[in-house]
């Protein structure tokens, strides 16, 4: 049985209406020698937007979330970020690309251990220009840890790691958060925390791509789009309380937004 | 700008000292294969460098390599040249050769043991002079000459005897030696036997001018014997600067004998690069079998450090400065204790201690850091995998 994708353009041509596209991949290719992990992925994203990336295990997420942020290569197609094709640069334009551009948040927090809180977000100063301990201390003082500077990870909690490691994603103002699983290694209380981190962030105008399995914090996302098996299987804009309209792959919905349980304007041919 | 840069660095300074001390077990176990590779280098270099003038000195006991003769001379002990030809003797225009020579003189005489009734011919040796290939002779000489001074019950000539001749004149210690040359005539009282295992053994050693007197060659002497110390080159360079000046007499130098003590000191001293080269090797791989263990734990501080924007270059130059670091004080410390056991080992090895060389410090500190450097290798190559890799733990 073939996935019938619902797929909505109009999701990401609303907003493109309104703003050049900052992402734009189109027909993505991924392989890892026999096994395709994303086959023809083509969407964009617009400055501003949350997108929540769903899709079961194995769909290609974290495979597409690691090719927009330069940390692995796609085989084939192309990605462009605000009118950067990324797929083409060399090792030090695409060092310079995460450096610049991209904030990183992942499940497992990845901060080094034997650094302190403070250490690790000045570590992206570092490595990007130049190291501002003031301006550190107070990107931990956004996330509400003003008073855990000092200390190693080991010391600090999931949600407070996971605390830093935003901070440390967003000390050097980068274009597009590319966030996988931020909360999936997180108890409820500190999951909504940093939930309410991305909303404030999302409220400021950043753009998000946030992976998850958890359909209340994708209900946080302005547009969700869903991968199953490498392929683009939905892409609206509709909440879970609506249900996007079903259209063959590669039909365009009409232009009047998500397809809602209300809406009975049909496909267009 | 200096003061955006001097912030880097302040912070590349505080990255390093995390790093270095990241993990204290680990760091003791470093810098503990670094230390123990340094100090046996060290020790071994200490030795190689120190073994060029152990084996010159030992050497150097052998005698002389350098001989002037009468020209001509050949074989005959017949052929003498005046004893003042050693003072024409110049100094080496080589600072580094030090020369000593020493003159003697061999006649044919009679000898009889105690009472002069059977005379047997021998070969009857003058020697005046310092020759450390002599320093047995010369100090069996100088004893004797003390002992005859102190005792006072027997005056006139003292001589040594070769065992061989000791043992065929059935003479001892005290005993009287009657030497006669034609119708010159002369006892000694014998000081002391001389044992070498080679001609010395069969010969009578007297003061030069007792066998100048017995030979009636007063003023004469049949060949000055000269131990020039340094290599082999040095050696042959002094010798043809005392051809030029020695135009009468026949300078020999003693080839075989020069290139011998090159090619022992060549041997040692291979043997103790290769020695010190595979014991840098196996610090190298100690070391790298602990970077091994630490690339594991960073593999996914790497992959993070490069998802945030850390280049391959910048994350390596972390990693080789603490390697360096590493190096440096492993060095430093390993080096002074190899030192330390090369003045141990050289004693046990040659009977004397070796002398601490300046030289070796800095150089097996360096090449403890280059070793610590070169077993930093996985985490060299940690730094130039892609993050996804490492994060899917292909890696």
């Amino acid at each position: 049985m073939t996935t019938q994708p619902l797929v909505n353009p109009s999701a990401s041509l609303q907003l493109a209406e309104q703003t050049p596209p900052q992402v734009v991949l189109d027909n993505l290719v991924k392989e890892y020698g026999t096994l395709r992990a994303l086959n023809g992925v083509s969407f964009n994203i617009a400055s501003g937007e949350w997108i929540a990336l769903m899709g079961p295990s194995g769909s290609g997420k974290t495979t597409l979330i690691n090719i927009l942020g330069g940390l692995d290569t796609a085989t084939s197609g192309s990605v462009a970020v605000n009118d950067q094709e990324i797929t083409r640069l060399n090792e030090s334009a695409l060092v310079r690309y995460r450096a610049e551009k991209i904030g990183f948040v992942f499940q497992q927090f990845h901060l080094v251990p034997y650094l302190t809180a403070l250490e690790n977000v000045m570590l992206a100063q570092y490595f990007h220009s130049v190291t501002d301990e003031s301006q550190a201390v107070e990107a931990l003082k956004r996330v509400g840890l003003a008073d855990r500077l000092e200390h190693l990870p080991a010391n600090l909690s999931g949600g407070e790691q996971q605390r830093v490691a935003i901070a440390r994603a967003l000390i050097n103002q980068p274009k597009l958060i590319l966030a996988d699983e931020p909360t999936g290694n997180l108890d409820e209380a500190n999951e909504e925390i940093v939930i309410n981190i991305f909303r404030e962030l999302h409220k400021s105008g950043h753009t998000i791509l946030m992976v998850t399995h958890d359909v209340d914090i994708a209900r946080n996302a302005s547009r969700r789009i869903e991968l199953t098996h490498g392929h683009l299987t939905l892409d609206t804009t509709c909440n879970f309380l609506e249900q996007p309209k079903l259209c063959p792959h590669g039909k365009p919905f009409p232009s009047s937004g998500c397809c809602t349980t209300l809406d009975s304007k049909p496909c267009t041919p | 700008m200096p003061n955006l840069a001097s912030k880097n660095r302040s912070m590349f300074r505080r990255l390093v000292r995390r790093l270095l001390f990241a993990n204290r077990g680990r760091l003791f176990v470093v810098l503990l294969a670094l230390s123990a590779g340094a100090a046996v280098s060290a020790a071994l270099l200490n030795l190689q460098v120190d073994a060029k003038r152990r084996i010159s000195s030992e050497v150097r006991s052998f005698g002389a390599n350098i001989l002037v003769l009468p020209r001509s001379s050949g074989a005959s002990l017949d052929a003498t040249m005046p004893e003042t030809t050693e003072s024409q003797l110049r100094s080496p225009l080589d600072a580094r050769l030090s020369v000593h020579s020493g003159m003697f003189l061999y006649a044919i005489a009679d000898a009889a043991p105690n009472v002069p009734l059977k005379f047997s011919p021998v070969v009857v040796v003058g020697y005046s002079g310092y020759l450390p290939g002599s320093a047995p002779l010369d100090s069996l000489l100088r004893r004797a000459e003390l002992q005859m001074g102190k005792t006072g019950s027997v005056v006139g000539a003292t001589c040594i005897v070769g065992q061989t001749m000791a043992a065929r004149l059935n003479v001892h210690f005290g005993n009287q030696v009657f030497l006669r040359n034609g119708d010159r005539q002369m006892a000694c009282v014998l000081t002391d036997i001389l044992k070498t295992g080679d001609a010395e053994d069969s010969q009578i050693f007297l003061s030069l001018s007792n066998v100048q007197q017995l030979s009636n060659a007063s003023g004469r002497i049949s060949v000055i014997q000269i131990n020039a110390f340094g290599s082999s080159k040095e050696i042959e360079q002094y010798a043809m600067q005392l051809q030029k000046d020695l135009p009468d007499d026949d300078v020999r130098p003693l080839r075989q004998f020069t290139e011998a003590q090159a090619k022992i000191y060549s041997r040692i001293s291979g043997l103790l690069t290769a020695a010190t080269a595979t014991i840098l090797i196996l610090t190298a791989l100690c070391v790298m079998a602990a970077m091994t263990n630490i690339a594991a734990e960073r593999k996914h501080d790497v992959g993070m450090m490069k998802a945030i924007g850390g280049s391959a270059r910048g994350i390596l130059n972390l990693f080789l400065t603490e390697a360096v670091l590493l190096g440096l004080i492993g060095g430093l410390i390993g080096a002074a204790a190899g030192i330390a056991l090369s003045v141990a080992l050289g004693k046990a090895v040659f009977g004397v201690a070796a002398l601490p060389r300046l030289i070796v410090y800095p150089i097996s500190v360096t090449l403890t850091i280059i070793v610590a450097i070169l077993g930093a290798y996985p985490l060299r190559r940690l730094a130039n995998v892609r993050p996804a890799t490492i994060f899917r733990g292909e890696v």
